[in-house]
């Protein structure tokens, strides 16, 4: 009876160390630089049998805007929401629209984003690695995420994001912009206030990434907590997975607590 | 068991008295224990309003005293203390011949906090998770950014300092420490047998916490209501866990723990216990490997002895 108990102990410290070892969830800290913001596309569903697609946003988003793709283009926020088809990119659609060999390499490169196997997986990872560390050392650096400070970079012009695809996007000649900047009260007393700046986030997305889905368009109206914005809601849907990671706490709550200012 | 015999073998004379006895024993335990808990209850710091014990839900089946008692015995650490928190690492050496890394933490730990390696140098907090190259450290990434022959000895010589003979059976030769040697350090009688927090706290070593002086990591202050210790309530009425975020951050990063290891929601990591963390899970990522093990009981359970 003993040694029964003893055995199934011993199996489940040996199941709890497996657990450990390969139990991965998409956690943010535990995310290296060079993967953070990688998107894993394939459609088993639609009897896809072929090795995934790994989609590097920091290989993209120095070169263009984050609306340009996800408005214009229609590539959904969440990770496989698109169902890109082989058909769809052949006629300009989605990856398509770029890679046609004249804005970006053409589709009949199909090696460059399709591994042909798992040791050719590891090869193209390696080199995207390696392709990672020399674009860095191009950009300004921060601490979490991808370790490199695309706002900054934007600003300060070593980065020029394209807004606008010839043929795809629409001509925005009366463009609005709003560049208030909402200070926010945190709901836990203690922690610095909240300031969010649209003009820093239109750069980026204009309004339709936002709004009205993921924020109503009433200011203050929408009820954010933490917890939510650590599962993917709100400012989660993109920071923590592509733009600057949650763990970079003060880059919102930046402001000194009880600033009159801001009362 | 030979009190139950008596108590039947009195019960088969006279049963009137066999209930009474077991009711008037039934009372006085729970009379007891109820007494046992107010006082221990009583032996806590007064509940404040900022201050409470909290109520901890738990998802799983506790384990049997028995049971736990086999598993402490299994997963405790019993090694040497010069040789607690040490990883071998032989994946890639052994594919290019080489003898298996081994890396010290407790050499390391001296000199800089867990978010230096851990965050600043992506170091991944499980073992050949991070996957490092020859060409990579010799560019200065991973061990390359301090061990370039400037900040430490350089990874391009001096190969046997980390390059060690390690025998069939796991042994080799401890590291010595020379940075440890001639300080002061407070003691403890489990893990690597020093007490790190109290190290910190009592000056004797300063850790840098960041390789890059210009540009340190964002400091956000702790919220008013995480300044002082957590409390929770365990399964056993006999202790509780306290929990000091005060000192995790002397070492920590937020984001070595949060969101990954635990929710940011007041309680909200249910699925966390103690059998979880003796499996390495949870608090047991770093206090089974690297940080205090959990021999040292009564660090997190007040009124619970250490198991040595």
């Amino acid at each position: 009876m003993k040694r029964a108990m003893t055995k199934t102990l011993q199996a489940g410290v040996i199941f709890g160390l497996f657990l450990s070892l390969y139990g991965t969830g998409s956690a943010s800290a535990a995310v290296k630089s060079h993967e953070y913001g990688n998107v894993l596309m394939s459609q088993p569903g639609k009897g896809d049998t072929s090795l995934p697609v790994t989609f590097r946003h920091w290989s993209h988003r120095g070169k263009y805007t984050c609306r340009l793709c996800h408005v214009d283009l229609e590539f959904s926020q969440l990770a496989n929401g698109t169902g890109v088809m082989e058909e769809d990119n052949r006629n300009g659609l989605y990856c398509g629209a770029c890679h046609n060999g004249k804005e970006a390499f053409a589709l009949e490169a199909c090696t460059r984003c399709h591994p042909k196997d798992k040791q050719h997986e590891q090869e193209l990872a390696q080199q995207a690695k390696r392709e990672f560390q020399e674009l860095k050392k191009t950009l300004p650096h921060s601490t979490y995420g991808n370790k490199i400070d695309w706002m900054k970079a934007e600003q300060d012009g070593v980065i020029k994001p394209k807004d606008f695809l010839e043929g795809v996007s629409l001509r925005k000649s009366d463009k609005m912009v709003n560049v208030r900047e909402e200070p926010r009260t945190p709901t836990l007393a203690g922690l610095p206030n909240i300031i969010f700046s649209h003009a820093k986030h239109v750069v980026w997305n204009g309004c339709g990434m936002c709004h009205p889905d993921t924020f109503a368009l009433e200011s203050g109206k929408t009820p954010i907590t933490m917890k939510a914005i650590t599962e993917g809601k709100f400012c989660g849907r993109c920071h923590g997975t592509i733009a600057f990671a949650l763990n970079d706490c003060t880059r919102c709550h930046s402001k000194p607590v009880l600033n009159p200012d801001l009362k | 068991m030979g009190f139950l015999q008596h108590t039947n073998a009195m019960a088969k004379k006279n049963r009137p008295l066999h209930w009474g006895g077991l009711t008037a024993l039934l009372c006085l335990l729970l009379a007891g224990c109820g007494d046992n808990f107010d006082r221990f209850l009583a032996r806590q710091e007064p509940v404040e309003a900022g201050n409470p014990i909290f109520q901890k839900r738990y998802t799983t089946e506790s384990l049997s005293r028995s049971e736990l008692n086999q598993l402490l015995d299994m997963a405790l650490y019993k090694g040497p203390p010069e040789q607690y928190g040490d990883i071998v690492l032989r994946d890639r050496s052994d594919r290019h011949r080489m003898d298996p890394v081994v890396f010290s933490h407790r050499l390391h730990r001296s000199r800089y906090t867990c978010r230096v390696c851990h965050i600043e140098l992506e170091f991944s907090m499980k073992k050949g998770g991070t996957g490092i190259t020859r060409e990579e450290y010799l560019e200065g990434l991973y061990c390359g950014a301090c061990h370039n022959g400037d900040i430490a000895f350089s990874v391009k010589y001096s190969c046997n300092l980390c390059h060690i003979k390690v025998d069939q059976e796991g042994r080799y030769q401890a590291k010595k420490d020379a940075m440890l040697g001639g300080r002061n350090l407070p003691t403890q009688e489990y893990g690597d047998g020093i007490n790190w927090v109290e190290a910190v706290k009592s000056g004797a070593i300063a850790p840098r916490n960041s390789l890059n002086a210009e540009n340190p990591p964002p400091s956000m202050p702790l919220p008013q209501h995480l300044q002082k210790p957590l409390r929770w309530t365990t399964r056993s009425p006999r202790t509780l866990v306290v929990f000091s975020h005060a000192s995790h951050i002397l070492w920590l990063d937020c984001a070595n723990c949060h969101p990954d290891l635990f929710s940011v929601a007041r309680m909200g990591t249910v699925e966390f216990d103690k059998q979880k963390n003796l499996y390495g899970m949870y608090c047991g990522t770093c206090h089974m490997t690297v940080a205090f093990p959990m021999n040292g009981c009564n660090r997190c359970h007040p009124d619970q002895k250490n198991r040595l």
